[in-house]
């Protein structure tokens, strides 16, 4: 028997989706609910995972009444929306106007050099930063600022938050760079080329044809990049370890839960936190999708409207 | 033009100075700023000794390690993504929104506080029937698995934005002619989305390439150790390598990415068409 | 068709995957490696381990040749055959990595780790009792009994003996010798430091003004008269201790909150900065410029762990004539007392050779495994690990082995005398110490006053480690 277009057309559907559900099934949502019960428990090293008990509440209730709590998450906002929005997006997006602007080899040299944060190895990027904040004679900024009088220090201990928005944001700007670029190449040159005949020069084009016509990965950089932020420790840790008060929210779950100095780790209260740490992201994530109208974006499957 | 430039230079120094400091300190036994110094502070010190580990086999072994994983991580993370990108994209069906955001959501949970709990699907999936030896724990299968699944996220968004770009025309003649919807996919959109696959294959390589935590904790093997854990021979608490072979190390871990990078830059320029939404 | 198939296929293999995760499974079972059980082979992991650490496993190669002998002479069938990683990752995941693998019964079967781990691994099960007493573990084998006296308690917790010793270090006060010198001090003058500090009359107060005037002086520049480690570690607990700080209580067993003694800590690191003989943001300065910093002579005094002292000869003073400069040109002695009288202490960190359970490793050799640990418990052996990574002799017998006698540096270190003293087998000590670390910071940067990160310390602990696991003092 024959069967419908439609009929095929869902079971093409599955075909397609289905590797996406099973690897979705098994390292998210199941892990998710793990950590989620975990959360409800005592477990961590010393109870091994065959002699703990269920707590109750008694985790979150610790988050709570942490002292340290309220520190965590400032310092967690503080860290996401400046790095998010000074480097992440602002000058991820400058780069990419200004390499596009100029183009050619010049350009894609460019963008190379900005892709070397994102590529080498964090330990290595992060003592290159170290080594740049020095005390004097082995930094870079001392032997700048020295001439101007300013007393040699180690920049890195005593302006901890500007370096640790430096260090993430070096690297989170080559997102944004390589996704503004690709979509700003991809807008028809005959709009340019139609504005600059009507006598607009860059920054109007900017203004009135490039940012409008980007606005899709503007906003998808925005929403991905603040959760991959709110979930980045990786650099602090190796910067500083959130000493001077930079340990954010998912520094403070890996202290706790997988690497503190000793190593009974605390999978129970780390699942707790980690739990918390995914509410604000799913109200990040939330607000944007609302805000944004993503709405419009996942509207309509053109081919469907044969 | 030129204020362009100059611009970009000033925003890129510490870039620029930074990479030159590292590329300098890997000649060097050590450096005061810029400058290689002996042990007296003066100009000197300059050594070839830092990149001896060029001759060690453990490194090329490692490498190889490196290299496969980043493939399959990559090969599986397009395949996967494009798939799931081009469902998403084209076709109509019930909850797509939701699923759409989900994905979006899914970027939300921080992998490093899964490890325990993937380790747990891991050791369940080691006893499943036939497949079970190929993709649990202690497996490379379950490794790629794993890995591939923290790129979906980013990889679905990316395809999906991409083939929300292309035109349909094409597509839809062929739909018109007989042609199944995953024939179009295979055949027709797939190869159409070739900058796309090459954008998304840039930043899962990266993430290959860097991998450490998920193969160390899940790979009983020494033999299937990656650089990044090559790298962390030369810093372990008591004995930690001169910060010049470090650099060296590590510049010598992004000389493979760059060339990539710069092969692929010309598709790159393409990717996210998502931007001309409503223009063409 | 085909698609349902798959669909068919797909919900099966995900069904009783998650089944099995809901469940547990009870399919997992000891079992010998390899059919042949003539043929046995002996996991051993060794963490954190550099190049230079190679012999935490590589002694368990050479150990297997002689066990192979003695068995051959005893007739048995059995051969073992090791096999080793050394494991360069941090400790953290390193430590992630073993409970992993125990709960999938694939740990090896002799693990060396820090000794802190019996605490919190012997409570779940995860590790052998291999001893009641020292008196009895020292009856097991005659190595043993030579491992020295002291080292044992490191190695206790619940009133068991649960690892052997595999190597010890400590923490000291070093000086440069030519900066003293141009102070007017000679040789014989430093001679008395190190007396002076062994019997309490030379305390942190006279180091830091010895430190003051050396700056005062011109004889360092500013911030170069004491530097102590730069990160976090167990090095400050040793000024905590000196203060008279107590981690925890030998007869409750509990952990120590003592408000007093932290203000005490917190105020010295903060005073050696107001003092100007450590620099204002030091901690978090990069370990390489430590290094070059205090092998090369330019701090007055630093402090820290012995092992240092072969990179030093070996990479940051290699230009400058390697060890034989730093022999010259840098003096050793005691970390002081905080008061007149005091006796100076240094805190050793020992790792520590654990015999993992069937249940974690999945092999029934535990027998065997604490064998191969007394044979690779000799002076030969151990003496190789010590030269080679600049660690302590762990056995009595190697104070007069020569090969270790006559390596002037450790065989120096370990007549220093004073007491040592080690971080407790507790466990929630992992968080005790984190709090302190965090608390210590906010002092030295002057972010908070002592006072007030010692009370913030206190409140810490009362959540992180628990009431019940403190005795407040």
């Amino acid at each position: 028997m024959q069967k419908t277009a439609k009929e095929l057309s869902q079971e093409d559907t599955f075909t397609l989706l289905s590797p996406t559900f099973f690897l979705v099934l098994l390292f998210f949502l199941l892990p998710v609910l793990i950590i989620l019960l975990m959360s409800f428990t005592n477990v961590s090293t010393d109870t091994g995972f065959d002699q703990w008990r269920w707590v109750g509440l008694s985790n979150y209730v610790k988050i709570l009444n942490h002292p340290a709590t309220g520190q965590h998450l400032w310092i967690t906002l503080k860290y996401v929306a400046v790095t998010l929005l000074l480097f992440n997006v602002g000058l991820g997006l400058a780069i990419a106007l200004l390499t596009t602007s100029i183009g050619g080899k010049t350009g894609t040299a460019f963008r190379a050099l900005w892709l070397l944060p994102r590529i080498t190895p964090s330990v290595i990027y992060v003592l290159m930063w170290k080594y740049l904040g020095a005390d004097a004679p082995y930094g870079l900024i001392n032997s700048f600022l020295a001439p101007l009088g300013v007393t040699p220090q180690n920049w890195v201990a005593a302006q901890p938050f500007l370096f640790i928005v430096l260090v993430n944001g070096f690297i989170g700007a080559s997102f944004g760079m390589i996704i503004f670029t690709s979509a700003i190449e991809a807008i028809p040159r005959d709009y340019l080329r139609a504005a600059m005949i009507d006598g607009a020069n860059y920054f109007q084009r900017v203004r009135h044809i490039i940012l409008p016509m980007i606005k899709w990965p503007l906003l998808f950089v925005v929403t991905f990049q603040t959760l991959s932020l709110l979930t980045s420790f990786e650099q602090i840790m190796i910067l500083n370890d959130g000493a001077g008060g930079m340990e954010v929210w998912s520094l403070w779950a890996y202290h706790a839960a997988l690497n503190n100095y000793y190593g009974n780790f605390q999978w129970g209260f780390g699942g707790a936190l980690a739990m918390v740490l995914v509410v604000i992201g799913v109200g990040f994530c939330w607000v944007y999708l609302k805000f944004f109208k993503f709405s419009e974006l996942v509207s309509q499957p053109k081919i469907d409207a044969l | 033009m030129p204020f362009r430039v100059i611009l970009l230079i000033v925003l890129s120094v510490p870039i620029i100075v930074g990479y030159l400091w590292m590329f300098i300190s890997t000649f060097s036994i050590r450096t005061h700023g810029l400058m290689p110094v002996d042990s007296n502070g003066n100009f000197g010190g300059l050594t070839l000794a830092n990149w001896a580990f060029l001759k060690d086999p453990v490194l090329w072994q490692a490498l190889l390690n490196t290299f496969v994983l980043a493939a399959a991580l990559t090969f599986f993370t397009v395949l996967i993504s494009s798939m799931a990108g081009y469902a998403l994209s084209r076709i109509q069906f019930p909850y797509r929104r939701q699923l759409l955001s989900l994905t979006l959501v899914l970027h939300a949970f921080p992998s490093v506080t899964l490890l325990i709990a993937i380790y747990f699907v891991l050791k369940g999936l080691s006893s499943s029937p036939i497949l079970g030896p190929w993709i649990g724990y202690n497996t490379m299968g379950g490794v790629i698995l794993v890995s591939v699944a923290m790129q979906l996220p980013l990889g679905i968004w990316l395809m999906k934005g991409f083939f929300d770009g292309l035109s349909w025309d094409v597509e839809r003649s062929a739909l018109l002619d007989g042609c199944t919807r995953l024939g179009v996919f295979w055949r027709i959109a797939l190869p159409m989305a070739g900058p796309g696959v090459a954008a998304l294959s840039i930043f899962s390589f990266i993430t290959g390439w860097g991998s450490f935590l998920i193969p160390y904790t899940f790979m009983m093997d020494q033999g299937s150790a990656t650089l990044a854990t090559y790298l962390m021979q030369s810093m372990t608490d008591t004995a930690p390598a001169a910060y010049g072979t470090l650099a060296a190390i590590g510049l010598f871990q992004t000389i493979p990415i760059l060339g990539f990078f710069i092969f692929t830059q010309k598709h790159l320029m393409n990717i996210y068409t998502g931007g001309s939404k409503g223009a063409g | 068709m085909r698609n349902r198939i798959i669909i068919a296929a797909f919900l099966l293999f995900s069904g009783s995957t998650v089944y099995r995760i809901l469940t547990g499974d009870a399919s997992w079972a000891v079992t010998t490696r390899g059919g042949d059980p003539s043929q046995v082979t002996l996991k051993i992991w060794a963490g954190n381990a550099a190049p230079i650490d190679h012999w935490r496993t590589d002694s368990a190669v050479d150990a297997a040749r002689t066990l192979n002998r003695q068995l051959e002479e005893e007739g048995s069938g059995v051969r073992v055959t090791i096999d080793a990683i050394n494991d360069p990752a941090s400790w953290g995941n390193y430590k992630k990595k073993f409970l992993m693998a125990a709960d999938s019964h694939l740990a090896p079967d002799i693990i060396c780790t820090g000794h802190e781990d019996i605490a919190s691994w012997a409570s779940a099960g995860l590790i052998v009792p291999l001893a009641d007493t020292v008196a009895e573990m020292r009856a097991k084998d005659p190595a043993f009994a030579d491992v020295r006296e002291d080292l044992w308690e490191s190695t206790m917790f619940r009133g068991k003996i649960w690892g052997v010793p595999q190597d010890s270090e400590a923490r000291v006060l070093f000086y440069s010798k030519p900066l003293l010198a141009k102070m007017g001090w000679t040789p014989a003058r430093m001679k008395t430091l190190e007396r002076g500090i062994q019997d309490g009359s030379f305390t942190t107060d006279d180091m830091i003004a010895l430190a003051e005037k050396a700056v005062a002086s011109g004889v360092v520049p500013r911030g170069r008269g004491y530097w102590h480690r730069p990160t976090r570690g167990s090095d400050h607990i040793q000024k905590y201790y000196a203060f008279g700080g107590r981690i925890d209580d030998p007869e409750t067993g509990r952990l120590v909150a003592d408000q007093q003694s932290l203000t005490r800590w917190f105020t010295f690191q903060r005073r050696i900065v107001d003092a100007g003989i450590t620099p204002e943001n030091y901690l978090g300065t990069e370990w390489g410029i430590w290094h070059n910093t205090v092998s090369h002579g330019k701090a007055l005094f630093w402090e820290g762990g012995i092992w240092n002292w072969s990179s030093w000869g070996s990479k940051y003073a290699a230009d400058l004539g390697g060890e034989a400069y730093l022999h010259k040109s840098v003096g050793y002695a005691m970390p002081p007392a905080g008061s007149k009288g005091g006796t100076p202490a240094t805190l050793v960190h020992p790792l520590v050779y654990l015999v993992p359970k069937a249940k974690a490793s999945g092999q029934m050799q535990q027998k065997l495994a604490l064998r191969l640990l007394a044979l690779m418990t000799t002076p030969e052996i151990n003496t190789r690990h010590a030269l080679d990574s600049s660690h302590l002799a762990i056995l009595k017998s190697q104070l007069d082995y020569a090969p270790y006698k006559e390596n002037t540096f450790l065989y120096g270190i370990s007549k220093l005398g004073g007491k040592s003293f080690f971080q407790p087998n507790h466990v929630r000590f992992s968080q005790w110490f984190d709090i302190v670390m965090g608390a210590m910071e906010e002092a030295q940067s002057g972010r908070r006053s002592p006072s007030q990160a010692a009370a913030d310390a206190i409140a810490l602990m009362r959540i992180d480690v628990g009431e019940d696991n403190l005795v407040f003092r």
